[in-house]
């Protein structure tokens, strides 16, 4: 028994080494420098669907974005007033109806789909009956309220109509849309489509087409060599399915992966020591807070009891060292967040201010807002009632726990008890923004750009208000803000606005994240867009010096 | 065979002591935060024996302050476990017949759901149990094994001649139960809560691994483990000295069963935890120990 | 069985949230009302038990919300991998833990049984998570020897067939080993004291007296000692399910342990029930083989 041990173990072992010469055969057939290269990107979960219109969560968002094309691409300072900026796609160009009320596009007449038919523009006014169906489900509908309908010129015109004239109007009709192959899709009911294979095997006009998906492994998608606006640079890029967040970053130190967009703070200095990795900031679109329940949870139409008191927020507020918080948290890599929008989408961050960190002046306001600890446990009581809260927080959420503790802190300092209290991520949710049952809780918003999502996270009947906060004042600076056609009156309304709710203090802005990606060195990329990384993926590019194994299997090669 | 029973108790003791001596031993205060700039995320020194956590908490205080938790749920779920168990094959054997049947049946059902899945469905759905929520979920879930046991014993017990002449003179039920079947009962009992318990210990870490049992900031060994999960590579501290702490927990328990099996049920075949069946009466006339 | 799918459903029900919320922050109530009414969910429980009931009669699985497709496709890409996996490490541990018991078995006592005795204690006391940890810091990281996740690697599509087959191979090492070490040390310590029980049987004494050389004499115990250890396979089944679970995690080895851990935080109910019916089957089939197989194998049994 023991020597056919022996005899297996040799076999596999030669085996291994037969196998590992193998390898450097596959040669460079007429590759031209700037085109091939393979990269790995690395990530937590893999997506429900590829099916744009469902596409819900980010998991599928950077496919998506390559494999689909938009009418026209928004412009790297994210500007959405009027078409300022925005760069064509689909459609090569556009005009202006006299009254506004009105965009037509021409469409690129040699943009074809993945599987050779042209796009038309019946394509454009398919997409828009998907996007604004009521049997999808998707969370784009109320987004594309202001625009009538979409009706057909002739096939490489669609025309655009909208109820009213706003400043977002070709914001609206071209970022949250990817277009649809309408003659693969239309003979789906709408009710069906969501069951539509099509959603595991897209078919888009973007310079990546897609190629495979092994479920919980990995998914592939190729150059368009036959695009019309060029193929991608890279030969293929592969998503690679790896939940467990230690075993992602072991995939990227040991050179399994190339690519990784969720870096924990505390993989950085890992990162700056790895010589073939670099570092790329990336300023993402999100910020984080403490958001307070104004009400009362057993009374809604009553105040809440600690919360109603803006003495008492304010001193909240002021008891907080968010700079040295994001500092422990996100070390270099984190700002403190000044209003509720991410830096990249205030206008003018200096046109309003901020209230200070002053623990002393906390104190005052809690003491003068009749709260002191009387009964000599470190706790602030009034009435009996102790200055004591819960902050919820998801599990999902390594950052926020990590806040929830050190806020803890924070507070146990001038006398007031928080709670930190993990729930899992759709108790979480439930309980904040459907039951509304909490005292404090830790959120986050990825605001898209042109701040319309402010109306429903901060304006008085928005659905994500989960503290429910309303201000008149706040609501009029913001509509006004977002309906003004001129630059420059618009960015007064919004400084205004944003100084309107750091007064009112309805939660505690304590982060916005850069949100830096682990990448390696051999690749050469765009600048990374705030909105999502993905954004110039089809012109990055391998440094010809640096080419690995993986890069050298050429497009064409027989799998 | 005494050799198996001495080292076992030294390890138990060993155990036992540090971590009732936890308070006493530990340098700060587990939840405490130290310096969030300066401390965070240290390796191990003099200072700090096994390191600090990202939020500057001495991981050393934690692991102790942990293991009071982590072996806090261990024994209390277990002993729900055993008392759960130890009633119900008592209800099952002494009332005999078809609710003795239909109790069995109702085990077996019991032991065929996967307990894993139906933790970790509650967990993850309910999100945050309390302590004594969480006691009350594994204890609940884990007696079933126990209770097979539990029922084959008593069965076996009940034809010996003890019993036999027990119930000849008029003994019944309860009483018969108390005087003279549990003493016999006791050594299985004892010997399954050793390696039921080394078996919680794991399943906790496990599930606080997840996320899914004790709730930050309080400290297990399975809470500073799911701290450490991103950063194996580097901070891994975090990883080593609460799973060696867990190994070395499981492994004190579980030396401890074999030591007392060894010396108490010298007639079993070595038992898992659904292993014993009806075999067990004519295994025991297999062996001849020398 | 049953009970066992009708507690999954129950349970899902009961806890908070649902396939709407499952969606994230940021979705809108009307938007979650929308899911609601489409996927029936706002409908009373009793209609919902009984219309899952009802199509689970007819073998239909029903449909993934969150995988937009049918279940059996979820489970029929995430089932024959944990299979595979866990049929491998069965075999692993088996064929191990007979050998190494064996081996003990016979030199019961001595000062390399006791030795081999504590070692296995103390691999039977790793918890299988911290173990998977562990190889995957060392081997994957540390030594770069071996691949992180998956069970193929990402340029799999691309390798000759020769690759490929290592390929495959280098993905199961790090899987394997840890969730057969464990069960190899429980396979190997009921081995031994089989095998030591053999050993001391009347039969080995005739054997020796007639002239067998020691190892002929051992090769004859340890076919008796076979028996209560291969009975013993069948049982482990729910410990193998439940070390995989872990492992698959931890390797992204995306098999049910994995589909079924994504299902419950998607709030996904037909999988889940699914998932567990299987996780009950195994076992159930897994208690009965072991009963047959006891029955089968031990003659003496049989007159009882």
């Amino acid at each position: 028994m023991r020597l056919s041990h022996t005899r297996w173990l040799a076999s596999v072992l030669c085996f291994t080494f037969a196998a590992c010469a193998g390898t450097e055969r596959t040669a460079d057939a007429g590759a031209t420098d700037e085109t091939g290269g393979t990269l790995i990107v690395t990530v937590p979960a893999e997506p429900s669907t590829l099916f744009p219109p469902l596409l819900s969560g980010t998991q599928g968002a950077p496919i998506v974005g390559v494999i689909f094309d938009r009418l026209a691409e928004i412009g790297d300072g994210l500007e959405t007033y009027g078409d300022r900026g925005f760069q064509p796609r689909l459609a090569s160009s556009w005009s202006w109806a006299n009254d506004s009320l009105s965009i037509a596009f021409a469409l690129d007449s040699l943009s074809r789909w993945h599987d050779g038919e042209p796009v038309t523009a019946e394509d454009v006014r398919y997409t828009f009956t998907v996007y604004t169906s009521d049997s999808l489900v998707n969370d784009t509908k109320p987004l594309l309220g202001n625009i009538d309908s979409v009706s057909v010129r002739d096939p490489h015109t669609a025309v655009f109509w909208f109820k009213r004239r706003m400043p977002r109007q070709f914001y609206d009709a071209t970022y949250h849309m990817y277009v649809l192959p309408s003659h693969l899709l239309d003979t789906i009911p709408m009710t069906k489509l969501e069951r539509a294979s099509f959603g595991r095997n897209p078919v888009g006009t973007g310079r990546f087409r897609f190629v495979r998906w092994e479920p919980g492994q990995r998914i592939e998608i190729i150059a368009d060599t036959a695009n019309s606006r060029g193929r991608a640079l890279l030969d293929r890029v592969i998503w690679s399915i790896a939940p467990d967040f230690g075993s992602s970053t072991i995939k990227l130190f040991a050179g399994e992966a190339d690519f990784l967009e969720q870096l924990r703070p505390e993989n950085l200095a890992q990162v700056g020591r790895t010589p073939s990795l670099r570092l790329i900031d990336n300023r993402a679109l999100s910020y984080g807070f403490l958001g307070f329940n104004l009400r009362d949870q057993k009374s809604p139409s009553r105040p809440n009891a600690i919360f109603g008191d803006a003495r008492v927020r304010r001193a909240l507020h002021m008891a907080v060292d968010r700079e040295r918080l994001v500092r422990n948290v996100f070390d270099s890599l984190g700002m403190v967040a000044l209003a509720p929008a991410p830096r990249a989408l205030i206008p003018d961050t200096s046109a309003f201010t901020q209230l200070p960190y002053d623990v002393a002046t906390a104190r005052a306001l809690l003491d003068s807002a009749g709260w002191r600890d009387s009964d000599g446990d470190n706790v602030r009581d009034r009435d009996g009632v102790p200055l004591a809260f819960d902050i919820l927080i998801p599990s999902s959420s390594t950052s926020r726990q990590r806040y929830a503790v050190l806020l803890q802190e924070q507070y146990r300092a001038i006398g007031v008890k928080a709670t930190p209290t993990v729930l899992e991520n759709n108790a979480w949710n439930e309980a904040v923004y459907e039951r509304h049952a909490f005292d404090a809780y830790l959120g986050a918003f990825q605001p898209s750009p042109g701040l319309v999502g402010l109306l429903q996270t901060w304006a008085s009947r928005g659905s994500s208000n989960a503290g429910r906060y309303e201000s008149p004042a706040f609501d009029a600076l913001l509509d006004s803000a977002l309906t003004t056609f001129d630059p420059t009156t618009s960015r007064r309304y919004w400084a205004r606005a944003f100084q309107q709710i750091d007064n009112d203090v309805p939660a505690v802005w304590l982060y916005e994240q850069r949100s830096p990606v682990a990448i390696h060195r051999r690749f050469i990329t765009t600048p990374l867009r705030a909105d999502g990384w993905f954004v110039g993926l089809a012109d990055w590019r391998v440094d010809p010096a640096q080419r690995i194994d993986r890069d050298r299997i050429r497009l064409g090669t027989p799998p | 065979m005494s050799r198996r029973v001495a080292p076992a108790f030294a390890l138990i003791a060993l155990l036992v002591s540090v971590v009732v001596l936890g308070p006493l031993l530990s340098p700060y205060a587990p939840n405490a935060q130290l310096d969030i700039i300066a401390l965070r995320s240290q390796a191990p020194s003099l200072a700090h024996p096994f390191g600090t956590d990202a939020v500057s908490r001495d991981v050393f205080s934690r692991v102790l302050d942990g293991g009071r938790v982590s072996l806090a749920l261990a024994v209390l779920s277990v002993s729900l476990s055993l008392v759960v168990a130890t009633l119900y094959g008592a209800i099952s054997t002494l009332v005999g017949g078809v609710v003795d049947t239909t109790m069995r049946r109702l085990l077996d059902v019991a032991l065929s759901i996967p307990r894993l899945l139906v933790l970790l469905a509650v967990g993850a759905l309910w999100g945050a149990l309390s302590f004594p929520a969480l006691v009350l979920l594994i204890g609940f879930t884990g007696w079933f094994d126990t209770a097979r046991l539990v029922t084959d014993e008593l069965r076996a017990l009940g034809t010996r001649e003890f019993s036999v002449a027990a119930r000849a003179m008029g003994v019944r039920g309860p009483r018969l139960l108390w005087r003279h079947l549990l003493p016999h009962l006791l050594p299985t009992l004892v010997i399954s809560a050793s390696f039921g318990v080394a078996r919680t210990i794991a399943l906790e870490a496990g599930l606080s691994y997840l996320g899914l049992g004790i709730q930050a900031p309080q400290a297990s060994w399975g809470t500073i483990l799911h701290d450490g999960a991103g950063v194996v590579e580097t901070e891994w501290w975090l990883s080593l000295f609460p799973g060696l702490a867990t190994v070395f927990a499981v492994l004190a328990c579980n030396a401890l069963g074999d030591a007392l099996r060894e010396r108490f049920a010298p007639d079993h075949v070595p038992t898992l935890a659904t292993s014993l069946t009806a075999s067990s009466a004519p295994s025991s006339s297999r062996t001849v120990r020398p | 069985m049953f009970a066992a799918a009708t507690l999954a459903f129950v349970l899902l029900q009961l806890a908070p949230g649902d396939a709407a919320t499952a969606l994230g922050e940021g979705t809108s109530p009307e938007l979650r009302a929308i899911i609601r009414a489409q996927y029936g969910l706002d409908e009373s429980l009793a209609t919902q038990y009984g219309r899952w009931l009802w199509s689970l009669l007819r073998g239909d699985l029903g449909w993934s919300h969150d995988q937009h497709r049918p279940v059996a496709a979820v489970i029929a890409d995430a089932l024959p991998r944990s299979l595979f996996l866990m049929g491998c490490a069965l075999s692993v541990s088996l064929v191990g833990g007979m050998l190494v018991g064996a081996w003990q078995g016979a030199r019961a006592g001595s000062r390399r049984d006791r030795a081999t005795s504590t070692a296995l204690l103390v691999l039977y006391s790793l918890p299988e998570f911290w173990l998977a940890l562990a190889l995957l810091a060392v081997f994957a990281y540390r030594l770069r020897w071996l691949p992180a996740t998956g069970i193929t690697g990402e340029m799999y599509d691309y390798m000759s067939a020769r690759e490929q087959l290592v390929d495959r191979l280098r993905h199961l090492v790090l899987p394997l080993t840890s969730l057969s070490l464990v069960g190899l040390a429980l396979f190997a310590r009921y081995q031994r004291d089989a095998m030591q029980e053999s050993m001391a049987q009347g039969f080995v004494r005739t054997a020796r007296a007639k002239g067998l050389t020691e190892s002929a004499v051992r090769r004859q115990a340890w076919r008796s000692a076979l028996l209560p250890v291969i009975t013993m396979t069948g049982l482990m089944l729910p410990a193998l399910i439940t070390g995989a679970v872990f492992v698959e995690r931890v390797f992204s080895w995306p098999g049910m342990g994995f589909a079924m851990i994504h299902a419950i935080e998607a709030r996904d109910y037909p999988v889940v029930s699914a998932g567990v019916i299987l996780g009950s089957a195994i076992t159930a089939f897994g208690a009965a083989l072991a009963d047959i197989a006891r029955d089968l194998a031990d003659p003496r049994l049989r007159t009882l």
